[in-house]
C-alpha cells in the first residue's frame, strides 16, 4: 500500500470498439547474443541490414548491435534456441526476409510459425509465411494438421515485417497426462489476424525436441535461409492470474441522477448483493442504471498494470453534446485510477501496483435506455494478458460483416475511411481484381492506404443506419502519409471534379487553369501500385510530383528507395529529390513535358 | 359475458353499410415489381428515362436501370447496372441524357459516354464539406426549369440536430456549371422535397428538435423553416438572410406565434400530425397525370417512411400564402415509403427502404406500382378555408340528409410547440361547433360554417357520419386542414333551418338494452386523476345507463373492461399512439364491454349497457394514455 501510486495515466481509446491496446513488452536485448544459447556462427549482431529485392537470399550486414542476423553456410546453419524457457507467451518481433528466403519461430522449441518469402503469392498454404507447419507421420509418410494463414499478409522482400504470436502451452497432470493440448491463441502478421484459436497436437515436423513439456526455449529456425530480426519482445503468463474477492454491488436506477451517484458516490441503492466476482452480476436489463462494484483485487507481482473500460452503447461522436449517456469510474485503494467520462467507446489507465490485496470500487452509468450495458472491464499487468474482469457475456453479439466482393472490374467505392484516426469524408476504397487495392482521399489527391488480400468491410457503412459511414479495408495495410500528389503554391486551388473507368478509375482535377489526371492502377504481377500524373494546360511555374513523405528515405538506387526506414519501395524512372519539408523528408519528381501534358509516373512496391 | 359479446358482434355485422366497407385496395392497387435476388434495392433515389426506365439509386451506392418497369404484357422487367460505389445517394433525376444525384458529400453527374448503359464518367458537379456525422444525409438533386438543381442538407445528430460543417440544414441551388446558391435554412431533415404544378417548391421535414410533428413547406429564397442549427451560417457573404440563432427564442410557444415575430420564419404549408399522418414525411409528387391516376390531378402525394404510406395533399394559396389540407390515401406498403415516381402511363412507382429507420412494412427494401383502378373512391377531393369554415368538394355525390346533419361531423383545432425538444404534444386543443352543414345542389359540396375559427391552427375535420348516394361512407373520414390565413370575405348566411343543434351524447352500447334502463348511474372526476366514484353495485342482468360527466381539465374517457383485463386493455390504449386520439383511446378488444368516447372538459355522455348474467366484479377505467393507473373503479355484479 505504501507505494501503491507510483503514476495514473489516463488515455482515451480511439473510437475502434475493439482497439488493441497493449502494455510493451519485455524486450529481448540484442546488444549482446547473451539471451542464446551457445548460439552458431551462422548468428550474429547487425547494426544494419540490407536485402535486395531482387538478388535470391541477399543479406548485407553492417556491423555493430541491435539486429539479429541469420546467415547460414555450408559449415554453420543451426537453429538458435533461447536460453530461458517459456510456457504461455505473447511474443512481437520484426523480421526481414530475403528473396527466397525461409525461417520459422518454434514456440516451446516445437510448434512452429512459418516464416517464407510468399511476397504476391495469390494462394498460400500451411508452408507459406504464417502458416502453422505441418506435423509430419512417419508410418503413414505423410504431413497432417499444418493450417494456412488467413490472407498472405507478407510484404516485399527486403522490407521489415512484424509478427505477434499468442501462445498457450500444453499443460499435464501430476502424472504427465496432457490435459490442455498447446494453441496458437493469435498470430498477427503486418497488423492483421492470420490464425486464431489454433489447437496444435504436437511439436512439427522440424521441431527442436520431439516430445511435448509444460515449458521450453523458443527456437528460431536457422537451416534454411539467411533472414534478420529485431525488437524482440515478449511477456509471460505469470501463474497467479489478477482476481477479484467478495464483491459487493449496489443497483440504482434513474429516479436518482445516474451520474452524480458514480461521481460523487451519491444516492440509495435500490438493490445491493454479494457475488464472488464482478462477472457474476452482469446486468443484461435495458433500463438505465448506475452500478457500483466494491470489493478486493489480487495483484499477483508489483509492476504496471492497464485497466480499460469499454462502454458498449457509447457512441464515439466526438461532438456529441446531448446528456452524457454512459461513465465509469475505477477507484483502488480509495484513489482515482480511471475516468470513463468522454463520449468514446473506451478508455485505459495505467497504474503502478504492489503486489498484494487491495480495496476497489468501480461503476459506471448508462442513462439510455434502449440497449443492455455492455461493459468490459480489463486489466493488462507484467505477467498478465489482457483479460476481462467484467464483459458482456449474456446477449453480447459480434459486429456485422459485409465484406465486399469483386467481379471482373475494378471496384471505386465511395465512403468515409479513417486514416491515422482522422475520418476523411470526401474518400474511396478502390478495389481490383488481382487483389491490390487502395484508398484515396478526393479531396487532396492524397493516397491513404494500399493492401493486398480481400478488399473491404462495409458494414460499418451499410448495417443498420451505418453509423460509422466508414469502410474498413481487409488486408495488411501500408499507410501513407496522407500528404497530397502534388505540391499547391500560391492561389492555385486542387478542385476534385470526378472520376472516369478506363476501366481502372482516373481521378481528374482542375489546378487553376489547368486539369489534372491522376491514374493509378495495380501492377499486373500484384507487386504494387502505379501511379502517373498527367498535367494539360498552363500553370504558373512547374508542378511536383510528391511521392512520399517520411522521417526516412533511403536511396538505394537511382530509380529505386525504401520509404520509412524499408516499410515500402518507391521506384520510378524519374529524377528523383528528397526535400526538406515541415513534416520529414518529402521524395519528389518534376512533371515533365511530353506530346499530351506534363507527366510523371511511379510505382509502389511492398 | 361470453353471451353478451355474441350479441354485440352479431349487431355489428348486420348493420347495413357496415357489411361491405369499401378498402383502399378496391381503388388502388398496389402491384409488385420483382427484384433479382441478388440486387437489394434499397430506394434512395429515383427518376424515369424518357424511355420509359427507371432508375433507381440505392442506399448501397448502386444505380439500376429498370427497363420495362410496368410490366407490359406479361413480361418481367430487366434490370441493368448503370452506375456504383457511390456514398449513400438519396435522390435521382434524368436531365439532358445523364443522371444527376446527390452522395453524401457531393452532386454528381453520372455519364454513359459510349452508349452501353453503363456509366463510365462520375463528374463532381459541386463539392460540400462533411463533418463525418452518419446523419448528414444530402438529398436530390430536384431539377428546376433552367437545369439547376436544388439540394437540401439534412443537419448531424449530436444527441440533437446540429450544422457540423458549412450548409448542412440548408436548401442549395447549383447551376449545371457547379455555381452553388444557398436558397434557405432551417430544415432539419428534409427527406423530400418536390413542386406543386404550379412551379413552387416544397420539402417534407420529420419531426424532431424543434419540430413538433411532420410537416410540408413552400421554400422561398431568404426563408428560414424551422430549425436554428444552420442560421450558424447566416453570416456567410453568400447567405441570402441574415437571422440568427440566438433570435430565436425556445419558449414552446406555438411556431405561427413565433413566426408571427421573425421576418424570414415560414411557417408549414401543411402539418402531417405525427402518428396520424405518419412518422416520417418524405417525398412529394404532383399528380401530373391528368387523370390517369385518378380524380387528384393537380395535388401533392407525401410518402411516409415510417408509415409506410401516402396522403394526399390540397394547396390553396389564402391572402397569399401556401395552405392546405392533408387526407389520408394509401397505406399497407410493403417497406418504408421513401421515393415515389410517374412511370408512363400514370401509375405510381412506389420506391422503399426500411434499413436503420424501420418501417411498419416489414420488408427491408421494395418497389411497388401503384395502379388506379379506374374506381372513384368516396373521398373529401378538396378541403378549402372559407372565413367561417370549410368547403368540402367531393368526389362523388353525397346523400344529402347525412351531409346536412351537423352531428355527422366533429371538429377540433390544435398546434405544436416549437422548442428545442424532440417533437411536440398536440397543444390548445379545442372543439368547434358545427353551426350549420349546407349541401350545394349537385351533391358535391358541403360548406361547413363553424364557431370560434382559429388563425394558424391545424383543423382535424371528421366526416364520420356522411355516406355518399349510393350509401358508401367515406374513404377516409378525417382530414386536416393548416389553417395559415383565414380568408377574407363575407360569411355564409345561414338560414333559420339550417342550423342544428348538436347533441353530445353518442351513447356507445346503446344498441344492447333490450329494454329500458332500470339502473341509473352517475360519475365525475376528482383532481389528481381520480373518477368521483370508484364502486358501484348492480344486479345481474340488469340494464345501466352510466353518465360520465367530464368535469375535469382534461380529456377522459370512461371504458367498462372485464377486471382481469384492466391493465391490458389500457396498455393497448396506450399503444395506439396518436391514433388513440381518433379512436377515442378505445382499443379494439373483446374485454371492452362498453364506453364512452373521448370527452372534452364539461361534457358529459350517457351510455347504456346491459350488465352480464354472471355476478362477479367488473371494472371500469380511463383509458387516456397516463390515467388508467389511477383513473379506474369496480362494478360488483350482484346475483339475482
Amino acid at each position: 500500500m505504501r507505494s501503491l501510486l507510483f503514476f495514473i495515466t489516463l488515455f482515451t481509446a480511439g473510437s475502434a470498439a475493439n482497439a488493441q491496446h497493449q502494455l510493451p513488452l519485455q524486450p529481448l536485448s540484442l546488444e549482446s547474443l547473451s539471451a542464446f544459447d551457445d548460439p552458431a556462427e551462422n548468428w550474429f549482431l547487425a547494426d544494419s541490414v540490407y536485402s535486395d529485392l531482387d538478388l535470391h537470399n541477399s543479406l548485407s550486414p553492417t556491423p555493430g548491435t541491435g539486429i539479429l542476423v541469420n546467415q547460414p553456410t555450408e559449415c554453420a546453419r543451426e537453429n538458435l534456441y533461447t536460453n530461458w524457457t517459456h510456457g504461455d507467451i505473447e511474443l512481437e518481433l520484426e523480421f526481414m526476409m530475403p528473396k527466397g528466403s525461409n525461417s520459422g519461430i518454434y514456440l516451446q522449441g516445437r510448434y512452429e510459425v512459418q516464416l517464407l518469402d510468399s511476397w504476391k503469392r495469390s494462394h498460400v498454404t500451411f508452408a507459406d509465411v504464417g502458416g502453422i507447419y505441418e506435423r509430419w507421420d512417419d508410418a503413414e509418410g505423410r504431413g497432417f494438421e499444418g493450417r494456412p494463414p488467413r490472407i498472405n499478409a507478407s510484404r516485399a522482400p527486403g522490407l521489415w515485417q512484424s509478427l505477434r504470436i499468442v501462445f498457450d502451452a500444453p499443460e499435464f497432470d501430476e502424472n504427465g497426462h496432457k490435459t490442455r493440448p498447446a494453441r496458437f491463441v493469435q498470430v498477427v502478421l503486418n497488423g492483421s489476424i492470420i490464425q486464431e484459436n489454433v489447437t496444435v497436437s504436437g511439436p512439427t515436423r522440424a521441431a527442436g525436441f520431439q516430445d511435448e513439456s509444460p515449458v521450453g526455449p523458443l527456437m528460431i529456425q536457422g537451416d534454411h535461409g539467411s533472414i534478420a530480426f529485431r525488437n524482440i519482445r515478449y511477456r509471460m503468463s505469470g501463474e497467479a492470474p489478477v482476481s477479484v474477492s467478495n464483491v459487493n454491488y449496489s443497483e440504482y436506477t434513474d429516479e436518482q441522477p445516474l451520474e452524480e451517484i458514480i461521481w460523487n458516490s451519491a444516492g440509495t441503492p435500490v438493490s445491493t448483493g454479494t457475488v464472488p466476482n464482478l462477472q457474476e452480476h452482469e446486468v443484461t436489463s435495458a433500463d438505465p442504471i448506475a452500478l457500483r462494484y466494491e470489493g478486493t483485487i489480487h495483484i499477483p507481482v508489483s509492476g504496471v498494470y492497464r485497466f480499460e473500460t469499454t462502454l458498449g452503447w457509447v457512441s464515439g461522436d466526438p461532438h456529441w453534446s446531448g446528456r452524457p449517456i454512459g461513465g465509469a469510474l475505477l477507484q483502488i485503494a480509495g484513489q482515482e485510477v480511471l475516468r470513463h467520462d468522454r463520449n468514446q467507446p473506451s478508455t485505459y489507465a495505467d497504474i503502478s501496483l504492489d503486489a498484494g490485496m487491495h480495496p476497489f470500487s468501480f461503476g459506471y452509468f448508462k442513462t439510455v435506455g434502449w440497449v443492455p450495458p455492455q461493459v468490459t472491464l480489463s486489466i493488462e499487468g507484467p505477467s498478465t494478458r489482457p483479460s476481462p474482469l467484467l464483459q458482456p457475456l449474456q446477449g453480447a453479439t459480434p459486429a456485422e460483416r459485409i465484406p465486399i466482393t469483386l467481379g471482373k472490374d475494378s471496384l471505386p467505392l465511395r465512403g468515409f475511411i479513417v486514416h491515422q484516426e482522422t475520418k476523411h469524408t470526401h474518400s474511396m476504397a478502390i478495389g481490383n481484381p488481382n487483389g491490390v487495392h487502395y484508398s484515396l482521399d478526393l479531396s487532396t489527391a492524397s493516397l491513404l492506404h494500399a493492401w493486398r488480400g480481400p478488399f473491404v468491410d462495409a458494414a460499418p457503412m451499410w448495417h443498420n443506419r451505418g453509423h460509422d459511414q466508414t469502410i474498413l479495408p481487409l488486408g495488411s495495410l501500408l499507410t501513407f502519409s496522407g500528404h497530397s500528389v502534388i505540391e499547391v503554391t500560391g492561389d492555385t486551388k486542387l478542385e476534385f471534379t470526378g472520376y472516369r473507368l478506363a476501366p481502372h478509375p482516373v481521378f481528374t482535377y482542375s489546378l487553376g487553369e489547368a486539369v489534372l489526371e491522376d491514374h493509378i492502377q495495380p501492377q499486373d504481377d500484384a507487386s504494387g501500385l502505379s501511379r502517373t500524373l498527367i498535367l494539360t494546360g498552363d500553370t504558373s511555374e512547374p508542378i511536383w510530383m510528391r511521392i512520399a513523405v517520411s522521417d526516412q528515405i533511403d536511396a538505394i538506387s537511382d530509380h529505386r528507395y525504401a520509404i520509412n526506414g524499408f516499410t515500402w519501395y518507391v521506384e520510378t524512372a524519374s529524377n528523383a529529390s528528397i526535400h526538406a519539408s515541415q513534416d520529414g523528408q518529402a521524395l519528389m519528381i518534376p512533371l515533365e513535358q511530353g506530346e499530351s501534358g506534363a507527366s510523371a509516373n511511379y510505382v509502389i512496391v511492398w | 359475458m361470453k353471451n353478451l359479446f355474441r350479441v354485440v358482434l352479431s349487431l355489428i355485422v348486420s348493420l347495413p353499410c357496415m357489411a361491405q366497407v369499401p378498402q383502399e385496395s378496391d381503388y388502388y392497387r398496389m402491384v409488385r415489381v420483382p427484384i433479382p435476388q441478388d440486387i437489394l434495392l434499397e430506394v434512395g433515389g429515383m427518376s424515369f428515362m424518357p424511355d420509359g426506365r427507371l432508375g433507381v439509386a440505392t442506399r448501397r451506392g448502386e444505380v439500376w436501370l429498370i427497363d420495362n418497369p410496368v410490366m407490359a404484357g406479361t413480361s418481367s422487367p430487366h434490370y441493368q447496372r448503370f452506375a456504383y460505389g457511390l456514398h449513400e445517394p438519396l435522390g435521382l433525376a434524368w436531365h439532358d441524357g445523364s443522371f444527376y444525384t446527390s452522395q453524401r458529400g457531393e452532386l454528381t453527374r453520372l455519364i454513359d459516354t459510349d452508349g452501353d448503359a453503363v456509366a463510365d464518367q462520375y463528374q463532381t458537379v459541386y463539392s460540400w464539406p462533411l463533418e463525418g456525422n452518419y446523419h448528414e444525409y444530402s438529398y436530390g438533386p430536384l431539377m428546376q426549369d433552367d437545369g439547376s438543381m436544388i439540394v437540401m442538407l439534412n443537419l448531424g445528430w449530436i444527441g440533437y440536430g446540429a450544422s457540423l460543417s458549412k450548409w448542412r440544414g440548408w436548401t442549395l441551388s447549383i447551376a449545371p456549371n457547379g455555381e452553388m446558391t444557398p436558397i434557405a435554412t432551417g430544415m432539419r431533415s428534409p427527406a423530400g422535397m418536390g413542386m406543386n404544378v404550379a412551379g413552387d417548391l416544397f420539402y417534407a421535414e420529420n419531426q424532431g428538435d424543434w419540430i413538433g410533428s411532420g410537416y410540408i413547406t413552400h421554400v422561398e429564397t431568404g426563408d428560414f423553416v424551422g430549425n436554428p442549427a444552420g442560421l450558424r451560417w447566416t453570416g456567410e457573404e453568400e447567405s441570402p438572410l441574415s437571422l440568427k440563432p440566438d433570435e430565436i427564442p425556445n419558449t414552446g410557444q406555438p411556431l405561427f406565434e413565433v413566426a408571427k415575430e421573425i421576418d424570414a420564419f415560414k411557417p408549414p404549408a401543411v402539418w402531417f400530425p405525427h402518428t396520424i399522418l405518419g412518422i416520417s414525411t418524405s417525398d412529394i409528387v404532383p399528380d401530373t397525370t391528368y387523370g390517369k391516376f385518378g380524380p387528384f390531378a393537380g395535388q401533392l402525394f407525401v410518402g411516409d417512411q415510417g408509415h409506410s404510406k401516402i396522403t394526399r395533399v390540397f394547396l390553396e394559396k389564402v391572402r397569399g400564402v401556401y395552405q392546405g389540407v392533408a387526407i389520408p390515401f394509401r397505406e399497407g406498403f410493403a417497406s418504408g415509403v421513401l421515393r415515389m415516381a410517374w412511370d408512363p402511363e400514370g401509375g405510381m412507382m412506389v420506391g422503399q427502404t426500411s434499413r436503420g429507420w424501420g418501417a411498419t412494412g416489414k420488408e427491408p427494401y421494395a418497389l411497388q406500382r401503384l395502379v388506379w383502378t379506374g374506381e372513384i373512391p368516396f373521398e373529401m377531393h378538396t378541403v378549402q378555408a372559407m372565413p367561417d369554415g370549410f368547403l368540402i368538394t367531393l368526389t362523388k355525390p353525397v346523400d344529402k340528409s347525412t351531409a346536412a346533419n351537423a352531428n355527422n361531423y366533429s371538429i377540433e383545432s390544435f398546434t405544436y410547440k416549437y422548442h428545442s425538444n424532440y417533437g411536440s404534444p398536440p397543444i390548445n386543443i379545442a372543439t368547434h361547433q358545427v353551426e350549420a352543414a349546407v349541401v350545394s345542389e349537385d351533391s358535391l359540396e358541403i360548406r361547413l360554417v363553424l364557431d370560434g375559427l382559429r388563425e394558424g391552427y391545424i383543423y382535424s375535420i371528421n366526416a364520420e357520419g356522411i355516406h355518399s348516394g349510393n350509401g358508401d361512407p367515406l374513404l377516409h373520414s378525417t382530414a386536416f386542414y393548416t389553417m395559415n390565413r383565414l380568408p377574407e370575405g363575407a360569411s355564409l348566411q345561414i338560414e333559420p333551418d339550417q342550423t342544428t343543434d348538436t347533441v353530445q351524447s353518442d351513447p356507445r352500447g346503446a344498441q344492447l338494452p333490450d329494454g329500458e334502463p332500470n339502473v341509473l348511474l352517475s360519475v365525475g372526476t376528482l383532481p389528481n386523476l381520480q373518477f368521483s366514484q370508484t364502486e358501484f353495485t348492480v344486479p345481474s342482468g340488469s340494464t345501466v345507463a352510466l353518465t360520465f360527466n367530464n368535469d375535469d381539465d382534461m380529456l377522459h374517457n370512461l371504458v367498462v373492461v372485464e377486471s382481469d383485463a384492466t391493465d391490458e386493455v389500457a396498455m393497448a390504449a396506450m399503444q395506439l399512439g396518436l391514433r388513440g386520439h381518433e379512436m377515442q383511446y378505445v382499443p379494439d378488444s373483446d374485454a371492452v364491454i362498453a364506453h364512452t368516447g373521448l370527452l372534452e372538459p364539461g361534457i358529459s355522455e350517457t351510455i347504456v349497457f346491459r350488465v352480464p348474467d354472471e355476478a362477479g366484479q367488473y371494472s371500469f377505467v380511463c383509458t387516456f394514455p397516463g390515467h388508467a393507473t389511477t383513473m379506474r373503479g369496480t362494478i360488483q355484479v350482484l346475483a339475482n
